[in-house]
This record gives C-alpha cells, sequence and structure tokens, in this order.
C-alpha cells in the first residue's frame, strides 16, 4: 500500500484534485450527497490540519520544547491557563472560563494603544501631504496642476467621509450635511471599488480551477485514455441514471400552514 | 529565586512539572471557592492588569522591564491562546460523534469527518518523525490533492453566489446603487484584458487615455478608494481605541459583561 502511494502520488493527487472540484460545483446543480460528503471531508481535513499546524508550529517549538527540552518547567503553568478556558463546559464554574477571556480581552484593548500608534500614525502622516513637491514643481506647470487638484480631491474625499461618521453630535448644520452627504456618495464609489474586487477576486479562483481541469487533469486523461476509454461509458451512465433518479423523486411533501 | 526558575533536567524537571500542575490544580480549586460576590470584581481587575501590562510597555519610555519580558509575554499569550484550538475540536467531535452513535441522516459523512482528521494529523506527525516514510508523499495527497482544491474551489463557488448577489444589490433604486454600479464594472473591466481591448481605441498617448478603463479602474483604486479607505480605517481605529478603552476598564455591557456569575 504505501509503495503504491508513494509511486502514484502525483496521479492520485491530481485526480483527487478533479474529483474534488467535480463535488464541490455538483451543488451548483442542486443540493446532493456527493457535495455533502465531501464537504464533511473538507472539515475534517482542515480542521486535523489546523491540530497538526498548531501542534508542529506553535505549541511543540514555543512550549513543549522549551519545557521538556530545555527544562523551563515553570512553562507547565500554561497548560493550567490553558485549561481554563473549558471551565466552560461546567455550569457552576463557568465563570473561571471569563476570567482567562477576560485577561485575554484586557491584553488585546492595552495592545489597542499601542497598534493605534504604530498602524494609524504612519497613515496619518502619509495621509496630510502637501499640495505640491518640489519635484512636481519642477515637472512642470500641467503635472503640478493634476497633482494638486489630485491631492485636493483626495482631502475632499478623505473630510467628506470622516464628516459621514460622525455621530457624536446631530448634523443639523448645512454645511455638515452636504459634506455628510457627499462623504455618502463617494463611500459608494469605494464599496463599489471593494465590490468589483472581490468578485474579481472570487473569479481568479474559479479560473484557477477552471484552468487546472483544462490544462492539467484533461491531458492526463487524454495520456490515460487507453484505459480512461472504458470508465467514461460508465461514468456517464452513472450520471444519466443519477439524474434520471433525482428527477423521479418525488418532492418533499411540506406540512401547510392551518387555514381557517 | 533564581535557582528556583533554573532549567531542570531528567526526574528533577519530571517533579517540577508535576508540583506546578499540583500547585495549579489548587489555585483552580481556590477559585471555584470564589464568593459569588467577588467573581465580577476578579475578573475586572484581571482584564486591567491584562491591559495595564501593554499600556505600560507603551507609556514608560523604551528599555523598561516590561519590554524585556516581552517576548515571554507574548509567547505565553500565544501558547495559552492555542489551548483554544481544542474546544473547537471537542465540540466537532462531539456533533459528529452524536450523529454516528444515533445513526442520524447522512451520518456516513460524520464518518468521513472523522476519517479526514484522523488521516491528514497523523500523515503529518508520522512525516516529521520519518520524512522517509510512506506519510510523506500520503500528506502531499491529502493536502494538496484533496485540502487544497476543496479550498479554492470552495471559494470560487462565490464567483457564482456573488452574481445573484450582484442582481439584488445593483438593482437600479437611486444615484447611489448608479454610482456603485458603474464604480464595480469600471473596477471588474479594468481588471481584465476585454476592458482593455473596449477602450484600446483610443490612443494611449493622447489628451483622453484617461478615459481608457484600465487606466480609469487604477485612478478609481488609487484616489477615491484609497481615500474612502482610509477615512473608514480611521474610523474603525479611533472606535477600536475607544472599545479598548471600555473592554480594559471594564465598562463595556453585553452578554460577556452583564451575565450573572
Amino acid at each position: 500500500m504505501s509503495k503504491f502511494i508513494t509511486e502514484h502520488a502525483p496521479a492520485i493527487t491530481l485526480w483527487a484534485s478533479a474529483l474534488c472540484t467535480f463535488a464541490v460545483y455538483s451543488i451548483l446543480y442542486k443540493e446532493n450527497k456527493f457535495y455533502r460528503f465531501f464537504e464533511h471531508v473538507f472539515l475534517g481535513l482542515a480542521t486535523g490540519y489546523s491540530f497538526y499546524l498548531t501542534w508542529s508550529l506553535v505549541m511543540k517549538p514555543r512550549w513543549w520544547d522549551v519545557m521538556v527540552g530545555k527544562g523551563v518547567w515553570a512553562w507547565a503553568f500554561a497548560a493550567v491557563f490553558g485549561s481554563m478556558f473549558y471551565f466552560m463546559y461546567s455550569k457552576k464554574h463557568a465563570w473561571i472560563s471569563k476570567l482567562i477571556f477576560g485577561l485575554f480581552m484586557g491584553l488585546s484593548a492595552g495592545g489597542i494603544f499601542r497598534e493605534f500608534y504604530e498602524i494609524y500614525f504612519p497613515q496619518l502622516g502619509a495621509t496630510m501631504r502637501p499640495l505640491a513637491t518640489n519635484e512636481v514643481i519642477a515637472e512642470g506647470p500641467w503635472a503640478t496642476t493634476v497633482y494638486v487638484a489630485g491631492v485636493l480631491l483626495f482631502y475632499v474625499i478623505l473630510f467628506s467621509v470622516i464628516s459621514y461618521f460622525f455621530f457624536s453630535f446631530e448634523q443639523k448644520g448645512k454645511m455638515i450635511k452636504a459634506s455628510s452627504s457627499l462623504g455618502r456618495t463617494f463611500l459608494m464609489i469605494g464599496f463599489g471599488a471593494i465590490f468589483g474586487a472581490t468578485v474579481m477576486g472570487r473569479m481568479t479562483l474559479f479560473i484557477g480551477r477552471f484552468n487546472f481541469l483544462v490544462n492539467n487533469w484533461a491531458p492526463q486523461v487524454a495520456a490515460d485514455w487507453h484505459w480512461f476509454k472504458y470508465v467514461l461509458p460508465i461514468l456517464v451512465i452513472a450520471a444519466v441514471a443519477g439524474i434520471i433518479l433525482a428527477l423521479k423523486k418525488k418532492p418533499v411533501e411540506t406540512e401547510e400552514p392551518p387555514t381557517e | 529565586m533564581h535557582t528556583l526558575f533554573a532549567p531542570k533536567h531528567g526526574v528533577e524537571l519530571w517533579l517540577y512539572i508535576a508540583g506546578s500542575l499540583v500547585i495549579g490544580a489548587g489555585l483552580l480549586l481556590l477559585l471555584c471557592q470564589t464568593p459569588q460576590r467577588l467573581r465580577k470584581p476578579v475578573i475586572a481587575f484581571v482584564t486591567f492588569l491584562g491591559g495595564l501590562y501593554f499600556t505600560l510597555e507603551f507609556l514608560i519610555p523604551h528599555d523598561n522591564y516590561f519590554t524585556h519580558v516581552m517576548p515571554e509575554v507574548v509567547n505565553a499569550e500565544i501558547v495559552v491562546s492555542c489551548f483554544t484550538l481544542f474546544i473547537g475540536i471537542y465540540n466537532l467531535f462531539g456533533v459528529h460523534g452524536r450523529a454516528i452513535r444515533r445513526k442520524q441522516p447522512g451520518w456516513y459523512n460524520s464518518v468521513a469527518f472523522f476519517a479526514a482528521f484522523f488521516l491528514i494529523a497523523s500523515a503529518g506527525f508520522i512525516k516529521d518523525m520519518r520524512p522517509d516514510s510512506a506519510a510523506t508523499p500520503l500528506f502531499e495527497i491529502l493536502f494538496n490533492g484533496f485540502m487544497n482544491s476543496l479550498q479554492s474551489t470552495t471559494f470560487s463557488l462565490i464567483a457564482f453566489y456573488i452574481v445573484s448577489a450582484a442582481y439584488r444589490a445593483f438593482r437600479i433604486r437611486n444615484s447611489e446603487s448608479v454610482l456603485m454600479m458603474i464604480t464595480a464594472m469600471i473596477i471588474m473591466l479594468g481588471l481584465v484584458p476585454l476592458g482593455s481591448a473596449l477602450t484600446s481605441f483610443i490612443p494611449a498617448n493622447s489628451f483622453f487615455s484617461f478615459l481608457r478603463l484600465e487606466k480609469l479602474s487604477y485612478f478609481i483604486l488609487l484616489l477615491p478608494n484609497m481615500a474612502v479607505q482610509r477615512a473608514i480605517a480611521f474610523g474603525v481605529g479611533v472606535g477600536s481605541m475607544a472599545m479598548g478603552l471600555r473592554i480594559w476598564l471594564s465598562l463595556e455591557r453585553g452578554s460577556f459583561f452583564d451575565e450573572e456569575l
């Protein structure tokens, strides 16, 4: 068995990838057992992989090896602290899990101040750009005009969107109302850009899977045609039979709400 | 004190570890005896202590004690938080174990869950211990053949569902939805060769070259989108700081904070 796996690993990987791709895309036709099965396989693999990764990349080198390998015994207390999370399963002592959650929330809350300084301060500095620089002016009046217009537009968008998020006071004044309304309009442009980029990102994944089927899997099918030509008719018959059975299946009777 | 915390080896090490666990268990027992009226203040105090560490480390000028112990504190935070992984696994095992025990509809899917879990986890551990064994190619098959494919295919499914979402979101109801639709269309077309081809009749060096879809898309992403994202980020930053302060000082209200203990 181990010899077979070692020798045929690339072929098995290729066929498994194709099988998984078809299994997941089968949901586009309708809900089916084939999809559900592979969904659970995915869940199991993802959980098992996280378990393996957490142990081998974090807990083993950072905790076990330091405690047992280097003899730093005090790390045993990490297990005590870690066990506190599991008190959530006790009705009587569930509050102990809140203690450790509270500690972590406190640590995160404290870290926010540093985060604000390290992440947002440089961004604030980068945002407050001068209207023009010596390098831009040296490029000529047209380049300077375009640059200044760009910076001004950036400021207008930035401040109008920020004004939209002012909830500390009622937006009553004409100026703030107009600015907030403009901010809302610019937000729509931003959301449109985010949506467009997200759609294209997902499309890239779809193209990737399609590319795999056409350029990796299909040539392998062609290469293995000598045996695949016997399997293909069986697969086609099975698929047709499956579709016929699915269509013949009685629709699930739903209980109608009582009428008066 | 230095001798106490010095590294130990052999039987002495295991005795110290066992002793630590016993002391830890004792502390937990002591916590179990805490009167109900003291529970909330204890949680608030521990939360405050947690927040105080990073606040002091940040506020006190460099080369302070808190900065020196920071690697250990961060390491301990990571290690202790890793113990939560088993909560997720425990819950999944409970749900799927119950499904198998009670032979619920689709119980065989739960068997597949357990098989996949143990197969990849054991293949991973064996691969690390014996890299020359069959576990290495088996792990490759499970990771590249199954997990990677299932993951990318599942995420690519969103490409289909997002179309129906887009139909609902982009139904032209007002000027704002029109604006959003047009922006999304420009971005989508600007990112693919088709978009460039559509406006390729505009000479690249002419005054109107900014109307070419790829340039327009780039402009939107770089200027209006960037400004909007920055404004949102600043709002989020200020909001998270306010929220951090509320949590640190246990002023926050909600299910976690108001529940009877």
